[in-house]
This record gives C-alpha cells, sequence and structure tokens, in this order.
C-alpha cells in the first residue's frame, strides 16, 4: 500500500503557536484518511497544509517536508499553485461562486488556461456526474448556484474540485453544515471518488469516520495520537487518550 | 402605560424632526423648481450668456462641467482603485505601509475643499506646470495657468480618497470563503482577485466611483484657482485652457453678475441644472446598486 502523501516531522506556528507538533504519517492512495479529534486538536490545520493554503494566511509557517508521490511540495522551487491543482479541497461550508452552476464547475479549468468549450463542457458533465449531482442539476446549468440547496452546493462544491481532476481532495469537516440526508449523500459520494482519489477528511463525527474513512488518525493538541485502520483504532485504541475520545469521554 | 407614553414622547418627537426636514426640502426645491422650470429650454442649455449675464444660457459651462468630470473621473478611478485593490488584497495584514496610507487617506478626506484648490494652485500649476514650461518652453506660459486639465486633477486628488476607501470596504466585504474556494482550485493570488473578489464587489466599486464623480462635479472650491472662468463664451478645445463650470456659475451670477437682480432667473435656472445633475448621477448609483444586486446573495 502506497503512500500518497507522506509527512515527515511537519510543524505548523500561528506566529509562536505551535499548532501542530511534529506530525509524520502517511496517507494511502485510493483510500480516505480520516483525522479525527476534538476542536482545535490541530485537524483542519494540518490539513490545510497539506495543500499550502497556509501560505495565503499571514503569520502562519509551515516546517518539515511533505512528500506528495515522493516530491517534497514545500520544497523551494514548488508553485503552491500547482500544489493545489493537484490537492483540491472542499471546505466545511459550502463556498459556490455567485455564478452560474455551470460557470461554477468550469472555473478551475478557466483559470487554468483551457479554452475549447468542447473540453469544458465535458467535464462539466463529468464532473456533475461524478459528485452525483447531474440529474439534478441538468436542466439548469446556466442558473446560479446560490439557488441551489445546502446538500448540493456542497456537491457543487465537490465537483468544481473534482472538474480539475486533483489526486488528492482535502475535506474539511464537508457535512457539518447539512442535514442527515445531504449527509448520506456525501457519505457515498466519497465511497465513490475513493476508486480514484485519495481522501483526506476533517470529521468531528466519530460515526462518520467510521464510516467513510479505511484509516483513522486521532489528534490532542497538535499532536497525533494513534493513526490506524479505522476499525482498529475504534475497536481497540492503544493509548488511553484515544480510548477515552473515541468512548466520548471528552471532546 | 410610563412606557405607552414615552413611546408616544419619542414618536412625536422624530416625526417632528422628519417633518422638519421634509418641510426644509420642499421649502427648497419648491423654490428652485418655481424660479428655475420657466428658464428651461433648449437654448439656455445650450447657448452661451448674453447681455452680461443677464440672457443667454449654461452652454459653456455645462459642456465644461462634462468635460472636468470626464478628465477627473479617468484620472481618479484607476489610482483609486487600484490604490483600494492593494490594500484590501495585497497589502500584509499589520503593513506600516498600509497604516500610513490608511491614515494619509483618511486625513486627505477631511482637507477644507479650498485648500484642495491651493493645494492645486501650487502643485499642479505652478511647480508642475511652470516646471514643464520652464523646460520646453522657455519660460512661456503653455502649462503653467488654470486650466481644465488641472482644475480636474485637483478634483481627482479630492475625490481620491472617496474611492479608495469604498474599493477597500466593497473587496472587503466579500466573504475569504470565495477568496479560499478559488486559491484552492489553483487560482493564482491575481486570477482570484481579478475573476472573483473584484466581480463580486463591482457593485460597491461602482457605488462608490458614481459618488465621488457626483462630489467632484459640484465642487466649487477647489477650481476657483486652478481652471474656472467667469465668463468665456467659447468651448475649451483643449485641456489647457480655461473653462466655465455650472457651480461657479452660480457663484459668478449672484456675486459678480453687474446686475444681480437681472441675472436672478438665469441664477435659478443654472441651479437647477446643477442640481439635476448630480441627482442624476446618485440615482444612477442607486439603480446601478440595486440592478447588480442580483448577483451576490
Amino acid at each position: 500500500m502506497r503512500a500518497k502523501l507522506q509527512a515527515k516531522d511537519v510543524r505548523v506556528f500561528y506566529e509562536d503557536f505551535e499548532a501542530i507538533k511534529g506530525v509524520s504519517m502517511g496517507f494511502p492512495e485510493r483510500q480516505a484518511t480520516a483525522l479525527i479529534g476534538p476542536s482545535g486538536c490541530g485537524k483542519s490545520t494540518l490539513l490545510r497544509a497539506l495543500n499550502r493554503m497556509h501560505d495565503e494566511v499571514a503569520g502562519a509557517r509551515v516546517e518539515g517536508e511533505l512528500l506528495l508521490d515522493g516530491e517534497d511540495v514545500y520544497a523551494p522551487d514548488v508553485d503552491a499553485v500547482e500544489v493545489r491543482r493537484k490537492v483540491g479541497m472542499v471546505f466545511q461550508k459550502p463556498n459556490p461562486f455567485p455564478k452560474s452552476i455551470y460557470d461554477n464547475v468550469a472555473f478551475g479549468l478557466r483559470i487554468a488556461g483551457e479554452k475549447d468549450g468542447a473540453v469544458i463542457e465535458e467535464r462539466v458533465r463529468s464532473s456533475l456526474e461524478g459528485a452525483a449531482l447531474w440529474d439534478e442539476v441538468k436542466d439548469r446549468l446556466k442558473k446560479s448556484a446560490l439557488g441551489l440547496s445546502g446538500g448540493q452546493q456542497q456537491r457543487l462544491c465537490i465537483a468544481r474540485a473534482l472538474a480539475v481532476r486533483p489526486e488528492v481532495l482535502l475535506m474539511d469537516e464537508p457535512a457539518s453544515a447539512l442535514d442527515p440526508i445531504a449527509t448520506g449523500k456525501i457519505e457515498e459520494l466519497i465511497e465513490e471518488l475513493k476508486l480514484r482519489q485519495t481522501i483526506v477528511i476533517v470529521t468531528h463525527s466519530m460515526q462518520q469516520a467510521r464510516r467513510v474513512s479505511d484509516h483513522t488518525a486521532f489528534f490532542y493538541l497538535g499532536e497525533l495520537v494513534e493513526h490506524r485502520e479505522t476499525a482498529a483504532l475504534f475497536e481497540d485504541p492503544r493509548e488511553e487518550r484515544t480510548r477515552d475520545y473515541v468512548r466520548g469521554r471528552f471532546g | 402605560m410610563k412606557r405607552a407614553l414615552g413611546d408616544w414622547l419619542l414618536l412625536g418627537l422624530t416625526g417632528a424632526a422628519v417633518l422638519v426636514v421634509l418641510a426644509l426640502m420642499a421649502v427648497l426645491f419648491g423654490l428652485i423648481l418655481v424660479e428655475g422650470v420657466p428658464q428651461l429650454s433648449g437654448e439656455f442649455l445650450t447657448a452661451a450668456p448674453s447681455a452680461d449675464m443677464t440672457g443667454g444660457g449654461v452652454g459653456p459651462a455645462l459642456f465644461g462641467t462634462a468635460m472636468m468630470t470626464l478628465l477627473m473621473t479617468v484620472a481618479v478611478v484607476p489610482v483609486g482603485v487600484a490604490t483600494g485593490i492593494w490594500l484590501a488584497e495585497y497589502a500584509p495584514k499589520g503593513s506600516r505601509l498600509a497604516r500610513w496610507v490608511r491614515a494619509a487617506v483618511a486625513n486627505l478626506a477631511g482637507v477644507p475643499s479650498i485648500v484642495f484648490g491651493l493645494f492645486g494652485l501650487g502643485f499642479f500649476i505652478l511647480f508642475v506646470g511652470r516646471g514643464v514650461d520652464r523646460l520646453f518652453h522657455g519660460g512661456e506660459p503653455v502649462w503653467g495657468q488654470p486650466s481644465l486639465l488641472w482644475a480636474s486633477l485637483t478634483l481627482a486628488v479630492l475625490t481620491l480618497p472617496v474611492v479608495i476607501v469604498t474599493t477597500e470596504e466593497s473587496l472587503r466585504a466579500v466573504p475569504d470563503e470565495l477568496r479560499e474556494a478559488a486559491l484552492g482550485l489553483g487560482a493564482t493570488r491575481f486570477q482570484t482577485t481579478f475573476r472573483v473578489v473584484v466581480p463580486n464587489a463591482a457593485r460597491g466599486v461602482l457605488t462608490g466611483v458614481i459618488l465621488a464623480i457626483g462630489r467632484g462635479a459640484g465642487e466649487v472650491a477647489p477650481i476657483i484657482f486652478t481652471g474656472a472662468a467667469n465668463f468665456l463664451p467659447e468651448l475649451p478645445t483643449d485641456p489647457r485652457e480655461m473653462f466655465m463650470h455650472l457651480g461657479y456659475h452660480v457663484y459668478a451670477l449672484s456675486t459678480q453678475s453687474p446686475n444681480v437682480d437681472a441675472a436672478r432667473p438665469a441664477l435659478f435656472g443654472t441651479v437647477l441644472v446643477l442640481m439635476t445633475l448630480s441627482f442624476g448621477l446618485s440615482a444612477v448609483a442607486m439603480v446601478l446598486r440595486h440592478r447588480m444586486g442580483g448577483a451576490r446573495s
């Protein structure tokens, strides 16, 4: 089992505060890895380090190595923009652009310089199909994305991320703003996406982590406490802190 | 009971205040409309003043105001919008330079407009204009005299703070989630700014620009020393010539005319044209705001 992404002693600082304290872990290719832990444990911070989103935040700094297919994405000659085309991201709150559904999905291709309308059209369709949204929106592609429901908007954001064909998809609590039915659809979708993409998902729901992930990493106060196959971590945690957390004693 | 009484009292007081405002507006506009409307005609809008400014029309002043506003807009928009974009999107957080720029803009906004006139005279005409004349025209006053160009640039400086502040505020109102969405899709900073942030802030930026234009178009003090002429029946053909201006024409008609009473009808007509112009600009700003409202939320 190959690690698509490999973190080596990754540390994230906000000014002087060390939010991630030397995390080393692998993210197996075409599997889903869940990052869990109580609020403020650093799971989202680590996620955002994986596609260099911290580059955009003043005062944030990342140390250590992060290998994508063996290449350090933090090497000085690597462009963060290129990294983000390979490592896509879906955010906690659905954030479609106030444009049409079609233009939302086409955005990533257009900024990457794709001019061929037929290529864009085909990709918009396949991405919407990939995000299980095509049947619901095929008759209103030119309508504003803001007219969709929250769950549809989130699937649109997934389609938008898929359109640039990322190899890794980062999901930051993608269902936390959604109702149970919409959440179920997103979880089904993750099962599908795993066939082609490597998934890293931050979630505060342990049930969700159990349902969708192959591996789970438990974080506490910026440290990686335990990282194992999901079933093993939940059924037979080795660390006491993990045991307390997965059995609901804190968090 | 006590509370109900207080409510009634407050209602009465606020209502009275509203009535005062409405009454003042009615008197002001009523007077201008009653005295001004009979003056309006195609000829009034196009003809030059005549008979010691008691007759004729406001053609050159209307033309001069339009030209000045146009030049001012061309000068202020690129500089102001670019500064606003830099402040909102590019300046590092806590940047000392950005703090200085913001402080300078805030102070600029508080400067009385007559001071801008003196600044325009001292900087544009005497320093820049005379300097160019000394270098290229052997000291002949070609650039170094009051003109349409210098008046427009002076007003551009005056209106700059409004454009900068509204641009920065409109850009800041665009939620960070949209910036992150674009960056997360592999957009560069530049693409994020110009394809996502600016289009989403366009309504606010445009409103700010139109407000600035409206303010600049009606200002008189800054152009007294820098380019406005008392009486100049010929239309300017070169930005280095002086020009007539509606606001300044109101001042001229009411103080400089040999026969102020005879000039009274022309005065009201001019005021009406000036006010129609500035209301027109505000109306355009409101319509744009409303129309483009569909794009967001």
